[in-house]
């Protein structure tokens, strides 16, 4: 490992730091900003009184800044605040329902990565040069189409077909294997096309290149340049887009929850919002920003690692 | 009419910046033109974009008919770019595909001195296409309806129409056809005769630069190690670096030589000190290990009866390091 | 002439654009489609509006009939009419969010492109770190700050979006800033708003229009996946998001309440992407000039097997054409017979090597010299097999008299895995920059000589101590970046030679390399051909190098050979016109300028319309009548010379 590679890595830190920072702050600024005040609505038809006590009891009557610090320094105590519904501990609401989306999100970055990857490249494999041409606008055609539409609507679609039509899946909850079917496809789709067009064009492109040219000329066997030359540069070539693919699932899963009613970080974000349950819409906005941002920068660090530039001092 | 003195230009900053022009000094006369030798990495195109401005000096100083253009802001301003203009190499990419030709051509006619009407401005840029074997006929096309060939021809034209005093021409055949060079070549001589213009011809192409040139610099890792008449420096050529690069360019009338030159360029990075050439130099302590000198100190360049200078330690003696270099190859 | 050229500066480039558009059909679906659309979004509320808000308790979430098209909501409202309305809304929101993402979008990524060092490192970090976020929770983060609603909505979409577009601008804004042509235009003094808009956004409209119709299209969908959720408009407002939440609650009983809202989003979001892609290939200045729709199908209707037929014959060899089987000691090891190389095209078939017929001996290196077009590289890919599809090949190519048309797709990998060895132009780019050296030079023999992963060793270290790079060991271990372009040059012929082959092709090995580099390459190459007696072939454009190093010279002119001779006497027993003027334009240092320097006028050929007869005669000092009407023969003048005049080989058998 070279100096420049630590180097490199240590400012990937510093701006992982920086970033979460910033995540924090603009979560906390979130109850700040909201227009009027976030206790009313909740507890609608109480007495200046007890709105009063309610405020101090969540320490809204402090200044902002004396807020922010006390945020922060829960934040480290591993305190996220409280309901305002149930009073229950954000932390522990989050605890409940982090397995279920992970389940989620795991399941469909496997599809992508496992039906995607291999579409893609095989795609590729006979549409190069300009073969194919039908095929090509086919893939294209059905990967836009696809990409486009709705996961909220692939997820109805599919309830409706394998729950209604033919009652073979569960339809909602989780914990079971079959409930995370239907959920991890719905939310797997829009992403697997976005992955499988890139990783098309990055694998022609790596086809075009000299030195897949050098090992034709070589006549190595075709599984031989495929596996060695084509498929780790594609690899790396598909990682840079790893974080937005990443993206697109959470996102995903968030929408897809709500649809199949799982209960996870998804539907405890959505059902805050529309309960102005702040302390959960900001312990639920938290993990997933904090989530996304630490695989990105463990995804930079991974290209940084593997680019062959790294090796030289 | 250009004068360069002690002449940096650095990329980067701090441990990691990288010297591509390191202290030249030349001078470019008012009419005639001068050609600049030097394979990759010898710094010569960073030195021509310095000239005209696209990338600032760090140290030395740049005249203009005696006025001081050092700073970047002098030499980006509207008076000196109406005198100093450029051709670039790549006629593929040095033309806006999105502009026709008309548009370019009267876009740069707006550049000149003086204010011209609109129908003015059409007039002067169907003249500059004229000059350069194309007609009014090119003003509503688009560049890549046109060869390589004809879009050089389009970029010089462009660079004329301004009226400058000054073109740097930064390897301006090197894309082209080896038929289509000569009709190049041909056409800026022309103009050079017309209009007293200037050129500075940077070229990795002896041959080429040894038929454009009056007199000749040669760069090697960013410094000028031989400098003088072109009849000279090819003929008779004192510096070993020189000489290594006649000795290896092919010619339709001499049979082939053995690489007199051994390894690659090293790193700009991490030069050695003492002279840059001495890693390879045939002459140098890789073969006579008591020129410890040119290990230590780097060589500046040295007069003598000859009229062309070299910046080698072992030139002064008349034939230079030329005869010694003939003896001491096998 | 020059009233054209005004109201081309004046109007800019409007009038092209549009012609070029009504020439993609799926473009003028699409303007049909979005036009639809937004006459529906301005005039629905006005037209349908009453009907939408009339309630039937009655008829209440009733399926499609003839009344209700679509059928009816819960509360009994048509859900067709409720659909009309609510394109306004939808629509509206989409294409303000679209707008608001991309001007800000643009703005950002532009302002990265003309920031440098630091400023624009920390512009980009930021981007890229914004688009890493997923947008539903971008989007929900400001709905809960703005409010519920559609402000919070379109605010939230638009500032996620925003930032995909930067980053897209960004890429494309610093690239396109990087050409030459910016450069050039900033030693013209062209600056500030003019260079930014006249060269680096016009250089970038296409993928950014194109952008844009998607973002449009996302953004309808993503506003209505915020509806659906309940945190975009909120009641009594509606949208097509807002419908799909209901009618997705009825959908196991009325899918239609569904499935119109559905395929509503679905429509818009692709039409403004087929609008987008025809716009943004109507942009682009090249298909202004291509010929016109009924031209190019005049052309194109031609039966494709006339055409090649016709080409065929005017290049097959004539039976005078043989070559001598046996080179200087024994037989060729090379023999290549009126080899044809065609590739389909829009007129049926162009022929880029019209009928090549070479030898090349035991021992003996062959130089091929040629311009752009002469069809040199191309000759060598076909030796080693390796023309790019779709072309296709005739001819007979004989390595060592095998044919290897003959032979299966396992035996040619075999027989030229081991017996031929290509060593390429671009020594940076032809090897893999994630595998070591070692690997690389290792597969070749590993695979058809079965060689195990130690006697591979050792061998590539021997043949890099052959190419004169020590070390091997070590070597062996490094990544190719960590060469200078030399040594990866000398690798490569390193990685040929272990085979032991027979012939040896090298095309432009040189030309991405100094001089000083060059003449070490070549002496690594005399080398291997002594000690060896490797046969080669050397592609290059220079002459002088191929008249040093070679002992014979091919030279040729829009895909057939003009002259075969040996290398030292090019300069003094050329016949050929093309060749003598070739032998002219190489400089001599030391030469003299006594006038201009002859060049050879005119331009190479378009392989697709050669003209008639001798392709050189339109350029040609010594044309007769004679040589635009029939195609010079390459006939054999003794000594192996070959020439293809008419002039030059009177009265010659």
């Amino acid at each position: 490992m070279s100096v420049r590679i630590l180097r490199q890595v240590g400012q990937r830190l510093l701006g992982l730091v920086f970033v979460l920072a910033a995540v924090v702050t603009s979560v906390f600024l979130m109850m700040q900003l909201v227009p009027g005040d976030p206790l009313v609505s909740e507890t609608g038809g109480v007495t200046q009184e007890q709105l009063d006590r309610l405020r101090a009891l969540y320490g809204l009557d402090q200044s902002v800044f004396d807020q922010f610090t006390a945020y922060v320094g829960n934040l480290f105590q591993g305190d996220l605040g409280r309901s305002f519904r149930t009073q229950e501990p954000v932390v522990d609401i989050i605890q409940q329902r982090i397995w279920s989306s992970l389940e989620l999100a795991g399941a469909a970055l496997l599809i992508v990565m496992f039906v995607g990857f291999p579409l893609a490249m095989f795609a590729a494999a006979a549409t190069r040069e300009g073969r194919h041409r039908r095929l090509e606008v086919g893939f294209l055609s059905v990967t836009s189409v696809l990409g486009a539409t709705p996961n909220y609507l692939i997820a109805t679609l599919l309830a409706f077909v394998f729950a209604v039509q033919f009652t073979l899946l569960p339809v909602g909850g989780s914990g079971s294997f079959e409930q995370l079917i239907l959920p991890a496809l719905a939310v797997a789709i829009a992403p697997t096309m976005s992955l499988a067009r890139i990783v098309r064009l990055e694998t022609l492109d790596v086809l075009s290149q000299d030195y897949v040219r050098t090992a034709r000329s070589q006549r190595l066997p075709t599984h031989m340049i495929y596996l060695r030359h084509v498929f780790p540069n594609v690899l790396t070539a598909a990682l840079t887009v790893g974080g937005l693919i990443f993206a697109e699932v959470i996102g995903g899963a968030v929408i897809v929850e709500n649809v199949f009613a799982r209960p996870g970080l998804g539907t405890a974000l959505v059902d805050g919002v529309l309960s102005n349950n702040y302390p959960v819409v900001q312990g639920a906005t938290l993990v997933l920003a904090v989530t996304v941002v630490v695989v990105n920068t463990a995804v930079d660090i991974t290209l940084d690692v593997l680019d062959p530039r790294a090796r030289t001092g | 009419m250009l004068e360069l003195r002690d002449l940096s230009v650095r990329y980067g900053s701090g441990r990691r910046s990288l010297t591509a022009v390191d202290r030249v000094s030349l001078d470019i006369p008012s009419g005639a033109t001068l050609g600049l030798v030097g394979e990759s990495g010898s710094g010569k195109s960073t030195l021509a974009r310095a000239i005209v401005g696209l990338l600032p000096i760090a140290g030395g100083s740049v005249r203009l008919d005696g006025a001081d253009h050092t700073r970047q802001a002098a030499r980006t301003a509207p008076a000196y770019r109406r005198r100093v203009q450029m051709v670039f190499q790549d006629p593929h990419s040095s033309l806006n595909p999105r502009m026709s030709v008309g548009q370019a051509m009267v876009e740069a006619v707006g550049k000149r001195e003086g204010e011209l009407s609109r129908a003015e401005r059409r007039a002067e840029a169907v003249r500059a296409l004229e000059s350069v074997g194309l007609g009014a006929t090119a003003l509503e096309r688009y560049p890549h309806e046109f060869s390589g060939g004809q879009r050089q021809r389009i970029a010089i034209a462009r660079a004329l129409a301004v009226r400058p005093q000054l073109i740097v021409l930064d390897e301006v055949t090197s894309a082209l056809d080896v038929s289509v060079q000569a009709t190049i070549l041909n056409l800026l001589t022309d103009l050079q005769r017309e209009f007293g213009l200037s050129y500075l011809f940077v070229s990795h192409n002896l041959s080429v630069v040894s038929l454009m040139s009056e007199a000749v610099a040669v760069m090697y890792l960013g410094r000028i190690v031989e400098r003088g008449p072109a009849g000279d420096v090819f003929g008779r050529p004192r510096h070993p670096y020189t000489q290594a690069l006649m000795k290896s360019l092919p010619s339709l009338s001499s049979a082939r030589a053995h690489a007199p030159v051994v390894g690659d360029v090293p790193d700009p990075r991490n030069l050695p000190p003492g002279c840059p050439f001495h890693t390879r130099c045939p002459v140098g302590p890789l073969t006579r290990p008591d020129r410890s000198v040119c290990l230590e100190q780097d060589p500046q360049l040295v007069a003598s009866s000859q009229p062309n200078e070299a910046a080698c330690h072992f030139a002064a003696a008349p034939g230079g390091a030329a005869s010694e270099a003939a003896g001491a190859h096998v | 002439m020059t009233a054209s050229a005004l109201r081309l500066s004046r109007t800019g480039m409007s009038a092209p654009v549009l012609r070029a558009f009504r020439r993609a059909p799926s473009g003028m679906i699409g303007a049909g489609v979005v036009a639809a659309i937004l006459v529906v979004a301005v005039l629905g509320p006005i037209v349908f509006g009453d009907e939408a808000q009339e309630r039937d308790l009655t008829n209440a979430s009733q399926g499609v009939s003839r009344e209700h098209l679509l059928g009816t909501d819960a509360l009994g409202r048509d859900i067709l009419a409720r659909l009309i309305v609510a394109t306004r809304l939808s629509i509206g929101l989409g294409l303000a969010s679209a707008a608001l993402a991309m001007v800000a979008g643009i703005l950002i990524g532009v302002s990265a492109a003309l920031f440098g060092g630091r400023a624009r490192v920390i512009v980009l970090r930021t981007i890229d770190t914004m688009i890493s976020f997923p947008s539903i929770l971008v989007a929900v983060f400001f709905s809960v700050i703005l409010g519920r609603g559609v402000t919070g909505a379109l605010i939230g979409v638009a500032a996620s979006t925003a930032f995909h577009i930067a980053r897209i601008t960004s890429t494309l804004a610093i690239s396109a800033s990087r050409r030459d042509y910016v450069d050039a235009a900033r030693v013209l003094g062209v600056r500030g708003r003019p260079l930014v808009v006249r060269y680096v956004l016009r250089n970038i409209g296409e993928p950014l229009t194109v952008a844009a119709s998607v973002v449009v299209g996302s953004s309808i969908v993503t506003i209505s996946a915020l509806s659906f959720l309940g945190l975009g408009p909120q009641a009594p407002q509606y949208d097509w998001g807002t419908m799909l939440t209901e009618g997705v609650k009825a959908i196991y009983r009325t899918p239609a309440a569904a499935l119109g809202p559905a395929g509503a989003i679905a429509i818009s979001a692709f039409a403004f992407a087929f609008v987008g892609e025809a716009v943004a290939r109507a942009m682009n200045p090249r298909l202004w000039t291509a010929p016109s729709g009924r031209a190019a199908r005049a052309v194109a209707t031609a039966p494709a097997a006339t055409l090649v037929e016709q080409a065929a014959a005017a290049g097959r060899a004539r039976p005078d054409e043989r070559v001598e089987v046996g080179g200087k000691d024994g037989p060729p090891a090379l023999e290549v017979t009126d080899l044809v190389i065609s590739f389909p095209s829009a007129q049926g078939a162009t022929e880029v090597i019209k009928g090549v017929t070479f030898s090349v001996g035991e021992g003996e290196i062959v130089g091929i010299v040629g311009e752009s077009g002469s069809g040199k590289t191309m000759t060598a890919l076909a030796v080693a097999q390796l023309v790019p599809y779709p072309g296709r090949v005739s001819g007979s190519v004989r390595l060592h008299g095998r044919e290897l048309t003959d032979l299966s797709r396992k035996e040619l990998d075999s027989l030229l895995g081991n017996d031929l060895a290509v060593v390429f132009q671009d020594p940076m780019a032809s090897l893999n920059p994630r595998l070591t050296i070692g690997t690389q030079l290792g597969q070749a023999v590993r695979v058809h000589k079965g060689f195990s992963r130690r006697r591979a060793r050792d061998l590539a270290v021997r043949s890099l101590a052959e190419v004169s790079i020590p070390a091997g060991e070590t070597q062996l271990g490094r990544y190719p970046n960590e060469f200078s372009g030399g040594m990866r040059q000398r690798a490569m012929i390193a990685m040929g030679v272990m085979k032991e082959p027979s012939l040896l092709i090298a095309d432009e090995p040189t030309t991405a390399l100094d001089v000083t580099i060059q003449a070490q390459i070549m002496d690594v190459l005399h080398d291997i051909n002594a000690r060896h007696r490797t046969s080669m072939i050397l592609i290059s454009h220079d002459l002088a190098l191929v008249k040093q190093n070679c002992h014979r010279v091919l030279v040729m002119y829009a895909g057939r050979i003009v002259e075969d001779l040996e290398a030292d006497a090019i300069r003094t027993q050329a016949v050929h016109p093309y060749t003598k003027a070739l032998v002219g334009t190489v400089p001599e240092i030391g030469q003299s300028r006594t006038g201009p320097l002859p060049d050879i006028p005119g331009e190479i050929p378009d392989p697709a319309d050669p003209p008639p007869g001798c392709p050189f005669h339109p350029r040609c000092p010594l044309a007769v009548d004679r040589c635009s009407v029939e195609r010079p023969p390459l006939l054999h003048r003794g000594g192996g010379h070959r020439a293809a005049c008419h002039v030059a080989n009177e009265g010659v058998e």
